[in-house]
C-alpha cells in the first residue's frame, strides 16, 4: 500500500504548491523594459528623472518627472506607464552635468539597492541636461539607444573611455585612494557622442578631459584594450613636417610612488609598442630615421602626458590610484595627510618610451 | 482510487498445474477421447485412424499448426494393413516418444503430430510445425546507416538462429523456461556461461514465475515483471529488434530474453548509458561514433529541460538574455494571450498528437500529416498570434532531441518527464527546473537493474567514466 500512500502525499503536495499563486512571476510579455535613464537636478534640489522605456509596440517611450529623490520621481512616472516597469535590462544611465557636480551617489542608490537592476548599464555624464537629449533623440527610436551602447563598447576598444558601468565604478568611488572618470557625452551635430571624459573627485565631477587626452590618460592608467591611435606632425631631416599616424597596441606601465616629508613623488614609465599606419616620407626601414621618429613621438607623448596629469591634479581626480599606493606603502604618511589637498601638489613625472615594431607592408 | 484502498490483487491459479500428470493410456480410443476432451472437440484437431496387420494406429495433429508436407512422409509407414509395424514405425531425428498426456498436449500445440498405437503406453511425436514467417528485415524503428540489416522475427527458433550464427561460442547457453502461461508461450534466456552473472539469471527466473497461469501475449508484460521498479519512468531493460545489438550485449556478459511470437529481445542488466548506445557507434570510426554519442547524450538534457528553461526565462529571469536577443524575443511574446506555460504545453501536445497520428497512418499519408501538422499548424498558429515563434523553435528542438534517443522506451519517458519540469518552471523559475531535475537525478540514482546501479557509468574513477563516454578505437563495447 506504500505506493498509494506516496501518490496521495504527492498529490497533496502538488495541490499545496500552486496555492502560493504566481506572485513572483515577472512575465516578459507584460513588462515594460527600461532601456535608458537620465538624471538631472533642478535648482530647488529636486531630481528630474527621465526614462526611456520599450513599449509593447516596440517603440521607445520617454517619460520624465520630478520628485524629491530618484525613487520618488520613478514612482510618479510609473503611474503614467502602461504596465510594470522592469529595470533589469537598463543599458544606459546618463547624468546631467549639473547633477554630476552635485554628486552621483544619491542618484545611483536605487540601482545598488535593487537586486534585479542591471549592473552592467553604461554610465556617462552628459553636457547640459540629460532629459533634453532623451526627448530629442531617443523618442520612438530603438536604434539610437542601441547605437549608444555600441559606441560605448567601441570607444572602450579604442581606449578613449574606461570600463564604466554601475557595478565597476562603485568600489572605486568609495575608495579614498582612487577616483573614477566617466565618459563625457555631448550633442554634436544632432547626435550624442562621446567627447571625452568627466573627472571626478570622490562623488563629484570636477573637470573634463578632451578626446586625445583621454587616450593618454587611459595609457597612463596602464590600460590598452585593443588599439589606441594618434596622428602627430613629425619633422623630417630636412623639409617640412608631415603627419604621422600610429597605433599603440602594447603598453607596459611602471608606477613608482614615493612619499616623504617633501610630499608625494610619482613616476609613471610607459613602454609602448607601436605600429606606424601612415607616413608618406617613409624611409622607416632606416635605423636612424626610425630612431629619430621614436624619439620625437616619445617626447611629444611625454609632454602631452604632463598636461593630462596637470589636468587630473587640477581636478583633484586621482584616477591613477596614487593614493592607493600611498595607503599601501606609506600608511603613517597617509594618516597625517589630507589627500584632497596633497594630491594636487604631488610631483608627477611621466616618462614614455616608444618602439616601432611594425610599419605596414611597405618597405 | 486515489483516496480509497486498492483492491487486493488476485493471483491466478496456474493452469498447467491443474493438469493431472496422467500417463498415456495403451488404448488408442481412450487416448483419442482424452485429447478430444482436452481440446474441447475443436474442429482443427484432426484424428485419422489406420490399421496395420495387427494393431490399430492413430495419427493426431492440430490441423492449423502443422505442415501437411511434413506429415506426408509418415503416412506410407502407417497405412500398411499387410505388414505388422515395428515400433517406433520409423526412425527420424525429429521423432520422439512421450509418455504423459500434458506433454502430448503441449507438443500438439507446438505443431507436432502424434502417433498412437494400440497396446503402447506412449505417443510418438513428429515435428511437423508449419513455418510461416516474415522476412528477416531491418526493423523500422531502429535503423542504422552502416552495419547489419537484419531484424528479429516472430519465431523464437529463427531468432535464436540469428544470434547463434553471430556468436559461435560453445558457452552460449539457451535456456528454455518452463513457465506454464495460459497460452503456453515459450520464453528463452540466452547468456554466455562464465560471462553472465548467475545471480541475475536466478533472479530473472524467480521473477518470471509470476507469469504462470497468465495469458502472455506481449514481451512488454515480461519486461514489467522483470523490472524491479516498474513504476519508474526509466526503463531498466533494453528492448531491441536488432540481433547485432543483442549479440554485442551478450558478449559483454548481459542476458538476453526472447519470447516466441515477439520480434523483440530484452537485454539486462543495463545501466543508463546503454540506452544511449546504438550499433552505429561501433559501425563508424571512433571519432564519428563518439561525436554522435555525445550529441545524443546532450539531447537527453535538452529533451527534458529545454521547454522548462524557456518558460523559466520568459516568466522569471529574462535578465539572463543578452539585449540583442531580448528585443526580438519580447516582440515575439508580446501579444500572446496565454501564459508561457500554457503556450508551451499546447505546442508540446500538438507535436505529440501529430507524431501519434503519423505513426498510425500508412507512410504516404503519414508524411502528409507531418507536413500539414508541422508546417501549416506551426506557421498558422504563429500568424494567428496564439503561440510565439520562439516557442515553436523550442518545441521543435525538444521534439527532435527526444527522437534522438536510440531507445523508444526512454524517448517516450522523456517526452512525459518534460511536463512536470515545465510546471515547476512556471511556478518557481530556474529554481523549479533545478529541483525538478534533481528529483529526476535522484530517481536515476535510486534505480537498479538486477543489482547494477543505473548510473554505474559515473564511476568514482574519472578515467573509467571517461572511457565509457568516449569510444576509443580498439575492441569491445562499453557502458
Amino acid at each position: 500500500m506504500g505506493f498509494y500512500k506516496m501518490i496521495r502525499m504527492g498529490v497533496l503536495l502538488l495541490i499545496l504548491l500552486p496555492l502560493t499563486g504566481c506572485w513572483d512571476q515577472r512575465l516578459l510579455k507584460d513588462s515594460l523594459l527600461l532601456i535608458a535613464s537620465g538624471f538631472d537636478v533642478e535648482d530647488n534640489g529636486n531630481v528630474r528623472l527621465t526614462m526611456a522605456v520599450l513599449s509593447p509596440r516596440n517603440k521607445v517611450l520617454v517619460f520624465s518627472g520630478t520628485g524629491l529623490s530618484p525613487h520618488d520621481a520613478r514612482n510618479k512616472l510609473e503611474e503614467r506607464m502602461p504596465g510594470r516597469l522592469d529595470n533589469s535590462n537598463n543599458r544606459l544611465v546618463l547624468i546631467g552635468e549639473a547633477a554630476a557636480k552635485k554628486g552621483i551617489y544619491p542618484l545611483l542608490d536605487i540601482f545598488f539597492r535593487d537586486p534585479s537592476s542591471a549592473l552592467n548599464a553604461n554610465i556617462g555624464v552628459v553636457k547640459g541636461s540629460a532629459e533634453k537629449y532623451f526627448t530629442r533623440h531617443a523618442k520612438d527610436k530603438m536604434e539610437t539607444l542601441q547605437n549608444i551602447d555600441k559606441m560605448f563598447t567601441d570607444k572602450r576598444q579604442t581606449n578613449h573611455i574606461p570600463l564604466a558601468n554601475i557595478q565597476s565604478i562603485c568600489p572605486i568611488f568609495l575608495d579614498p585612494g582612487e577616483d573614477i572618470i566617466l565618459p563625457y557625452l555631448a550633442d554634436e551635430k544632432g547626435d550624442l557622442s562621446i567627447i571625452g571624459n568627466a573627472l571626478f573627485n570622490g562623488l563629484k565631477m570636477t573637470g573634463t578631459l578632451e578626446k586625445d587626452e583621454s587616450i593618454l590618460c587611459m595609457l597612463l592608467k596602464g590600460s590598452i584594450v585593443r588599439t589606441a591611435s594618434f596622428t602627430f606632425p613629425v619633422k623630417g631631416k630636412k623639409g617640412p613636417a608631415s603627419p604621422l599616424s600610429f597605433q599603440i597596441y602594447n603598453n607596459k606601465r611602471k608606477l613608482q610612488v614615493k612619499a616623504g616629508p617633501g610630499g608625494v613623488d610619482a613616476r609613471i614609465d610607459l613602454k609602448l609598442n607601436i605600429e606606424i599606419m601612415e607616413y608618406p616620407p617613409d624611409n622607416l626601414s632606416d635605423q636612424d630615421t626610425a630612431g629619430r621618429i621614436e624619439g620625437q613621438l616619445a617626447d611629444e607623448l611625454t609632454s602631452r602626458s604632463r598636461r593630462v596629469l596637470e589636468k587630473l591634479q587640477k581636478a583633484d581626480c586621482d584616477f591613477l590610484g596614487i593614493g592607493r599606493r600611498v595607503i599601501a606603502y606609506y600608511p603613517s604618511y597617509w594618516k597625517e595627510t589630507d589627500w584632497d589637498k596633497d594630491y594636487p601638489k604631488a610631483a608627477m613625472t611621466p616618462e614614455i618610451r616608444l618602439h616601432v615594431l611594425k610599419h605596414g607592408i611597405l618597405n | 482510487m486515489l483516496f480509497f484502498k486498492a483492491p487486493p490483487k488476485e493471483k491466478p491459479v496456474p493452469l498447467a498445474a491443474g493438469l493431472p500428470d496422467e500417463p498415456v493410456s495403451p488404448s488408442v480410443s481412450e487416448t483419442i477421447q482424452w485429447l478430444q476432451k482436452e481440446f474441447g472437440h475443436s474442429s482443427d484437431l484432426v484424428v485419422t485412424r489406420y490399421k496395420d496387420a495387427e494393431k490399430e494406429l492413430a495419427l493426431i495433429y492440430v490441423d492449423t499448426l502443422t505442415d501437411k508436407q511434413k506429415i506426408q512422409h509418415v503416412l506410407p509407414h502407417l497405412n500398411s494393413p499387410q505388414v505388422p509395424l515395428s515400433w517406433p514405425p520409423f526412425s527420424s531425428p525429429s521423432a520422439q516418444a512421450c509418455r504423459t498426456y500434458p506433454e502430448a498436449v503441449s507438443a500438439l500445440l507446438e505443431g507436432y503430430a502424434a502417433i498412437a498405437r494400440e497396446g503402447m503406453p506412449e505417443l510418438i511425436l513428429i515435428q511437423a510445425d508449419s513455418a510461416f514467417q516474415r522476412d528477416v528485415k531491418e526493423p523500422e524503428g531502429e535503423r542504422v546507416i552502416k552495419g547489419a540489416h537484419e531484424g528479429l522475427v516472430e519465431r523464437l527458433a529463427i531468432n535464436v538462429h540469428l544470434i547463434r550464427k553471430r556468436v559461435a561460442h560453445p558457452k552460449l547457453m539457451i535456456d528454455h523456461l518452463s513457465i506454464h502461461t495460459e497460452n503456453r508461450t515459450t520464453i528463452a534466456l540466452l547468456y554466455i556461461d562464465g560471462k553472465a552473472d548467475p545471480d541475475v539469471i536466478r533472479q530473472a527466473k524467480d521473477r518470471l514465475k509470476e507469469l504462470a497461469g497468465e495469458p502472455l501475449l506481449s514481451i512488454n508484460r515480461v519486461e514489467q515483471t522483470l523490472e524491479e521498479f516498474p513504476y519508474s519512468p526509466f526503463p531498466q531493460i533494453i528492448n531491441t529488434e536488432r540481433p547485432d545489438r543483442l549479440t554485442s550485449n551478450l558478449m559483454e556478459g548481459r542476458i538476453v530474453l526472447l519470447m516466441n511470437g515477439s520480434p523483440v529481445g530484452l537485454i539486462f542488466p543495463i545501466s543508463f548509458l546503454s540506452l544511449y548506445q546504438s550499433p552505429d557507434d561501433y559501425n563508424n570510426r571512433w571519432l564519428v561514433g563518439t561525436f554522435f554519442r555525445m550529441i545524443r547524450l546532450f539531447s537527453f538534457v535538452t529533451a527534458i529541460t529545454l521547454p522548462s528553461l524557456y518558460i523559466a526565462v520568459v516568466s522569471f529571469h529574462f535578465e539572463v538574455i543578452p539585449n540583442e536577443l531580448l528585443f526580438p524575443l519580447k516582440n515575439s511574446v508580446q501579444d500572446i494571450p496565454f501564459p508561457p506555460l500554457v503556450e508551451a504545453i499546447i505546442m508540446e501536445l500538438t507535436i505529440d498528437l501529430i507524431r501519434e497520428a503519423g505513426v498510425r497512418l500508412p507512410t504516404s499519408i503519414g508524411q502528409t500529416i507531418a507536413i500539414v501538422g508541422g508546417l501549416v499548424i506551426g506557421d498558422a498558429v504563429v500568424k494567428a498570434g496564439l503561440v510565439s515563434n520562439i516557442t515553436i523553435i523550442i518545441v521543435a528542438l525538444t521534439a527532435i532531441a527526444s527522437f534522438a534517443v536510440p531507445s523508444s522506451d526512454l524517448s517516450g519517458s522523456l517526452r512525459i518527464l518534460r511536463f512536470p519540469l515545465m510546471v515547476g518552471a512556471a511556478m518557481f523559475g530556474f529554481l523549479g527546473v533545478v529541483i525538478g531535475f534533481l528529483f529526476i537525478l535522484l530517481e536515476m540514482c535510486r534505480l537498479e537493474s538486477f543489482g547494477v546501479p543505473y548510473l554505474s557509468v559515473l564511476d568514482s574513477r574519472l578515467r573509467q567514466t571517461f572511457k565509457k563516454f568516449i569510444r576509443l578505437p580498439g575492441g569491445g563495447t562499453d557502458g
